[in-house]
This record gives C-alpha cells, structure tokens and sequence, in this order.
C-alpha cells in the first residue's frame, strides 16, 4: 500500500472537536461552550484576554 | 496541493538571473559548496511563503529578508529581487504563478485569484517546512526530547495546539491563586463577624439568635429568617449609631481577638514549618549559586508573562514572541530543582502569612477605634507598622531575594515594637475608661457592627464563591484539553512511528527489516527508542551510526509530512539531505522516495555528483531534470556546464590574454564532461573511496570506453555480414584515435596540478591548440543533437545518439 494513501491529520481541528466533546461530557454550562466554540473558530488570533472572556463570560 | 513548474529567480540571494524548468517532475540541483543551491532553495520557500527560514529563528539576530534576501549588489534595491514561480494545481487541473519581490515579501502577485487557488496557495504558505535541510533532519532524531518534542510540534502544526493548552493551563493556575486570598480574606471577615455577634459557630441559627437578643432588647422584632438581604438592623436606621462614638463592648471583644492575632502569629513563628522553611532560606542563601537560580527563575516567570510583542521585555532585542517564550521555557526547565525547593518553602511559609493578614486587620480595627476616641489617640505608629507587615509580608510571598526574604520574616516575627504596644495600651485604657453603656446602647452597637461586619463577610463570600467557579472551570477545560489533545496526539504519533518504521525497514530490508520505533508524548517532551537489531529499544543516538540516523531523520520527516499532509504531500524540497544517509543505502533511499512517493515531487540538492548520478540510475531523476552548478562568482551567481558555450568563453579568455582563466575553465570542464561521457557510455571508472575523481580517473576510461564500443561495433557488423558499416566505424574509430593523440590527453594526465600549472604558464598562442585539440576530442563524443550513449541493457545492445544519426549495434549475430 503507498503510504500517500492515508489521510492528512487536521491536529489542532481533531483536538478541537475532542475538546467540545470533552466540555460537554463535563457538564460544562452550555453558554461557556458556546462562547469557546465561537472563540476558537474564528480567524481572531486567541490571547489570554480572549479566552478569559470565553471561560468566565466576561464579555457579557 | 502544487508541484513545480518553473521559477525564475532575479537578483536574489546569490543568484543574478536564473530559470529552471522543473516539469513538474523529480529534479536534482548538483554542486559544490557555495555555488548557489540553497539560494534555489531559498527562492522556492520565499516564492510560496514569503519567508525564507534560514534568515529567521535561532541565530539570525541582525539578519533580515528585506536586507539580506536581495543580491549583495541589490541590498539597496529589494525590489529588484524577484521570484516568479509557476505552480502547477493537480487537483484543480491549472497553473498559477506567484510573483515576490523582496521588497514586499507579503504581497505577491497572482495570476488567479480565484478562491479555490488562492485557498491552495495558502494553505501551502503556512507549511514552510516543505523544505528540509540536513540541520533539521538531525533534529527529529538525536535532540533531547524536549527539542524532539519543539521541532515535531511544529512540523505538525502543533504549536497551536501547545499554545492553546499553554494559555488554559495558565488561567486554571491564576484562577486558581486568586482563591487563596480570599478564602483567607473570608475567614477573617468571619472572625470578626462571630465577634461582633459574640457567638463561636456561624450558622444561621446562631446569627438570628444573638441578632433577635439585641432586637429584642431594642423593641424590635426578631428576624425570622436569614436570607442573602436581610438586615440585621432592620427597623433600627431611625436610632442609628452615632459613628463617631466607640462602641465599648465591640471594641473591648476586637481587643481581645488583636490578641489572639498576636498569640497566632507567634504560634506560627514557632511551628516546625517556618523553622523548617526558615533553615531552607539559609540553605539556599549559603550557596550563592542556588540563590542566584532561585533569582533566575523568579527573573524568567516574570519574563514570560511580559513577553507581549516581538521584543525581548529586558534587552529589547527582536525575537518571535513563540520562540522567546520557548527560550524562557527551556531556561526555567533547566531550573526545575530550584524551582521545586522554592515552591517548598512557599508552601511552608504559607500559614505564617495567613496570620499575619489576620495580626494586621485586627491592628487596623483597634486603629480605627483610637481615632474615634475623644481625645483621639495617635495610632501613626500602629498604622505604620500596619503597613510594614504588609510590605514585609508581601517580600516574602514575591520570594524575589533570599536574604530579604529572611530579613522579612525576622521583622515578622519580632514582638510588637514599643511604640505600636503603647499606642495599644492607650487605646486599650481609653476603651476600659468609657462608662459601660446600657443594655440598649450596646446593642444598638452590637447590631450595627455586625451587620457592617455581615455585608463585608457576604462580599468576600462572593467574590470567593466567583473565584472558585472560576478555578472550576478554567481546571475543567484545562482538563478537557489536555485529555482531548493527548488522545488525538497519541494516535498521531502511534501512526507516526509505525509509518517510520515501515519507511526505514524499506530502505534497510537488508539488515533491519523487522525494525520497530516508538514515539512516547508526555508534557512538553517526545521520547523517542528505536529498535537495534532485535536487543532492545534505545535512542537513536545510543548504536545506530550516523548515517543510520541521518537516514532515520529523512524517513520521521517523510512520516510526519504524510501525516500532517496526507495527499496533499505533492511537493517537498530536500536540501543537502540525502548527502548525509549512509552510502550504503542510497539506492534504497532513492527508490524509497520513487516507490512510496509516486506523487509527490522532490527538489534534491547535493554537492555530491555520485549522489546525483544514483538518483538518475535509479530513476529518481531524469538527466534532463538536473541542475550540474560547475561554479558560482558574486557578479553572475551560479552557472551551470551546459547553459553556456565553454569553448567559446575559452577563446575569449585567450584573446584577453588571460591564459590562467582559460586554462582553470578548460580544466573543469573537461572533470565534468568526462565524467558525464562515463557516465553516458557506462565506461568503468576505477573506484576510489574518497570519491574525489579527477580529470585522469575519468578521461582514459571514457576514451578505452569508447575505442571498446567501436571495436565491439566493428565485430557486431561483420557477424552480420554489413561490411560497408564495419567499414564507417571502423573509419570513425581512426578519426577518434587521431583525435585523441592531437589532444595529446595521455601527457596531461600524470597529476592534476602541475598540468594546470604547466597550462597556467602557456602563452595564448600555445594554449590555443590545445584547447582546440580537446573540443575535438569532446566534439568526438557527441552527435550534433547531444552526446553519444550506450542503450539501457545490459550488456548494452547499442551505441547512439538522440536523433538516431548516430546508432551502432553492439550485437553479435
């Protein structure tokens, strides 16, 4: 088998996806994974300012 | 994703004015040190991302693209400095060309803007790492683990990942602090609430007991329940307590609890945790180096936390805010026993500054009471020495400097000093010397301090119940996290290493076929053992030779590549690599490369030729999808053998007198065309170790070579009965020959320098037959279309030229 046959690995996409899950497995509140999920997939580079906002809902 | 088409290079790097066709095909740029490879290289990684890696990271301080990219000559020109590269799209069945120049390295021009190329080409910009040198080659194997770890991080795209999980580990760990304080801010507010209450347990039932006694004492009704708004004074706002007064039995019970601040505090002097931590500090302080880590390690958390744009927060050196982060990081690792020993003694140090926060809020309490009292008391030394604590406290929880450190604890711990005790006293008599007061004036008080002191308690209450939601959450997806990203990593690099293991076993079926690898993660580190010969796993470094690990770099490389890129893996660069994989397996790399990577296309650069010629014969490379470099010089950069005309540079060399030139030229040329002539006529070339060929080991074998063929051409053709081709060969065997005596090739040969030397010291005149006498002889050995071969059987069956003019059979009937 070429080895060009396996898939290419979209890591940071694969340990997102598993992240939310995770969260959601948790029981983390609905509202801070909603605002992670809009966090991390936006174009927005994501800086500790950010990503506070998302946790604690700061930007409400 | 694109495979090369064309570039074309202009006043870039080394390089005046260069274009190479690449065809889209495997391509091989052959030549020694210096004569302008890597700046190929360099225009391929500028062209598709706008950067070059060899001017950034680790050690390019003071290098830049805009000032060192463009030719020496253009450095003030950067827009001269041009890349054009043509990029064929497989997946989309087009072309497109990009545009650079120096001067706007981030603004290329495209000739399709349409956004499935433009996604393509972004795509491709962000994986500068298409191109591999040797130096990163080695880095995937014999680094620590932790370097393993960076450069296998970063190839995988995974700098995003750490950095995300950087960011939430920081804000569990911060969320986390912000609890401690408070709680212990909580408890002392509770303290001073069960004072105020004169009650010992805080519950409910117990505030609303000792609240409704006062109430009752007061007329008022008794509260029935205690919610989150109640107010213990409800209904008392009309009579409130004048403020100005001193409430006498408050006071005398906040006396009393200054007291107990007092005996705590000393209590924690005493205890086995501060003595401990304390004989700790005087280790450390004692070995002055200890302490100086201990400073390095408070100096780079620091550090790292003011690491916001792109300059160093010390020196102001420019650095990339990722790499200046990793730099501190490897720093503090290095400090990781101190750091432990540190984080020990902060933890020991811990309960002794709980009391301290306690001794100075009952302090600034009684404070406030001797400046209520009439006359007041002068409490600016209580007040000062209120505010020394703190300071001295803060000192030892910033835990900058040992010896102050020390020096803080001992201020801590030594009795309340004359003045502040005075002070106390004064304020302690004038309290005793208020007439009690009545039973409902002290309740009024009562109610009236205890509701202040119960509003204060339900703030702290809920700024500590904030701040541990808040360390909840942060360390659950902190958790969550590091739980996702260490599954998915895991099954990253489990096919990570299988995939290596397969490649290396293939290129080492002779003696490692049943090689096995194993990448192991764990926080911030990649292990990394491989299989040696059946004994066990060990590091790469621990048995296996150089050229084995150099050969297991390329095959990580190629694992991760297809990983990360899967069928997009269409393109890769390798530069210099090849050159270091052991001699022994080169074919087996070359076919590695063919075999198990049909479509993605290689740029290989060498300054090995018998690299080069493996990758033709192994069909890595077509011959005419080769770059040969013979020189580089500032003013024209590389140039390659068959791009100009040698003979006639000879002859302009000659008519300017300059035999030395004309001679150095003639000289290599003639190493490089036999070579090729040997190469093309399959002659047998003596072998030497060093690879180190010189004019004479290729010259006679090509000649002899070449005499054979005719002679085996000659007998074919009588076998056959075609005498009249017999004839021509053997005419033209007779034009060789006395080609061959007129070059007089045999004398020049006995040692390489005094020929060039004894050519060196010719005049114009006498040289010029000898050059004509040697492009003769060359001109012998080509065909006006190209150079005479041999066919690719073995043995051969024919000697021939492109167009077929030329094609002698070499079978016998």
């Amino acid at each position: 088998m070429s080895t060009q046959e396996s898939t290419s690995a979209d890591i940071p996409g694969q340990t997102y996806d598993k992240f939310i899950a995770q969260l959601k497995a948790d029981e983390m509140p609905a509202e801070v994974v909603d605002q992670l999920k809009k966090l991390l997939s936006s174009d927005a580079p994501i800086t500790d300012a950010s990503l506070r906002a998302a946790l604690f809902l700061e930007s409400k | 994703m694109i495979r090369a088409e064309k570039i074309v290079i202009k006043d870039f790097r080394g390089i005046r004015d260069l274009t190479i066709d690449f065809k889209t095909k495997n391509f091989a740029i052959c030549g020694p040190n210096g004569t302008g490879k890597s700046g190929i290289v360099d225009a391929l990684e500028f062209a598709l991302t706008g950067g070059i890696s060899r001017l950034s990271g680790e050690g390019t301080q003071g290098i830049s693209i805009k000032a060192h990219a463009p030719h020496v000559d253009s450095r003030n020109k950067p827009d001269n400095a041009r890349v054009v590269f043509t990029a064929s799209l497989p997946t989309l069945g087009k072309s497109v060309t990009i545009e650079r120049s120096v001067n706007q390295p981030n603004a290329p021009t495209i000739s399709d803007t349409s956004p499935a190329v433009l996604s393509i080409l972004a795509t491709v910009a962000v994986h500068p790492e298409f191109v591999l040198s040797r130096r990163e080659l080695i880095q995937y194997v014999v680094s620590t683990p932790g370097d393993r770890a960076k450069e296998v991080q970063s190839l995988l795209r995974l700098d995003a990942v750490e950095n995300l999980r950087q960011m939430l580990q920081k804000i569990a760990n911060s969320a986390k602090k912000e609890v401690g304080p408070l709680s212990s801010e909580k408890g002392i507010a509770q303290n001073n609430l069960l004072s105020a209450l004169e009650i010992t347990q805080l519950t409910k039932e117990k505030v609303l007991e000792a609240a409704n006694k006062r109430r009752k004492v007061l007329g008022l009704d008794p509260i029935a329940a205690l919610e989150s708004g109640t107010s213990l004074k409800d209904g008392l706002a009309a009579k409130a307590a004048d403020k100005t007064t001193v409430p006498k039995v408050q006071a005398l019970s906040d006396l009393g609890q200054l007291k107990e601040a007092i005996e705590s505090l000393r209590k924690n002097v005493e205890s086995e945790k501060t003595k401990s931590a304390l004989e700790r500090l005087e280790a450390l302080k004692s070995n002055a180096h200890m302490e100086t880590l201990a400073k390095q390690e408070r100096l780079l958390k620091s550090a790292t936390e003011l690491v916001l744009n792109d300059t160093c927060p010390v020196c102001d050196t420019e650095w990339a805010p990722t790499t200046l982060k990793a730099h501190i990081a490897e720093k503090l690792k290095a400090l990781e026993a101190t750091t432990n020993e540190v984080a020990e003694v902060e933890a020991q140090l811990q309960p002794l500054l709980e009391s301290v926060a306690s001794y100075r809020d009952a302090l600034s309490t009684v404070k406030k009471y001797g400046q209520k009292l009439k006359p007041a008391v002068d409490t600016s030394a209580m007040e000062a020495y209120a505010t020394a604590l703190g300071d001295h406290a803060k000192v030892v929880r910033d835990f900058t400097q040992v010896p102050a450190t020390l020096n803080s604890i001992a201020t801590i711990s030594s009795p309340m000093p004359a003045g502040v005790e005075g002070c106390k006293s004064q304020i302690a008599a004038a309290i005793a010397a208020i007439p009690d007061p009545t039973d409902q004036d002290a309740a009024r008080d009562s109610l009236t301090v205890a509701q202040e002191r119960l509003e204060t308690y339900r703030s702290v209450s809920l700024r500590l119940k904030q701040a541990e939601e808040r360390g909840a959450i942060a360390k659950k997806a902190y958790d969550a996290y590091l739980k996702a990203s260490t599954e998915v990593l895991n099954g990253i690099y489990k096919g990570v290493a299988d995939e290596f293991a397969d490649l290396y076993s293939y290129i080492n079926s002779d003696d490692e076929k049943s090689f096995t690898a194993k990448l192991t993660p764990s926080m911030g580190k990649l292990g990394f053992d491989v299989d040696f010969y059946g004994r066990g796993d060990f590091p790469p470094g621990a048995y296996h030779s150089e050229g084995h690990q150099d050969g297991m770099g390329l095959c990580l490389y190629l694992a991760l590549m297809n990983r990360l890129l899967g069928k997009g893996f269409t393109f890769a660069v390798l530069d210099d690599v090849l050159m270091s994989v052991d001699s022994g397996h080169r074919r087996e790399v070359c076919n590695l490369l063919k075999e198990k990577f049909p479509d993605t296309q290689f740029v290989l650069t060498t300054h090995d030729p018998i690299w080069l010629k493996h990758m033709q014969t192994a069909g890595l490379v077509a011959g005419s999808n080769q770059l040969h470099f013979r020189t580089w010089n500032v003013d024209e950069g590389p140039t390659d053998w068959n791009d100009r005309d040698v003979w006639a540079e000879i002859d302009a060399a000659l008519e300017k007198g300059d035999v030395h030139d004309a001679a150095a030229t003639l000289r290599h040329y003639l190493e490089y065309i036999f070579g090729e002539i040997c190469n093309n006529l399959r002659a047998p070339v003596p072998f030497r170790s060093d690879a180190r060929y010189q004019l004479g080991d290729f010259a006679s074998p090509a000649i002899g070579h070449l005499k054979k063929l005719f002679k085996n051409g000659m007998d074919s053709a009588t076998s056959w009965g075609n005498t009249t081709v017999a004839d021509d060969i053997d005419a033209a065997e007779k034009r060789f020959t006395a080609k061959v005596t007129a070059s007089n090739v045999e004398q020049w040969q006995i040692n390489a320098s005094v020929h060039y030397n004894e050519w060196a010291n010719l005049s114009p005149q006498d040289f010029k037959p000898v050059s004509d006498a040697f492009h003769e002889l060359i001109r012998a050995f080509h065909c006006d279309c190209g150079p005479l071969y041999v066919s690719s059987e073995l043995p051969p069956q024919s000697l021939r030229c492109s167009c077929s003019k030329i094609n002698i059979n070499l079978k016998k009937k």
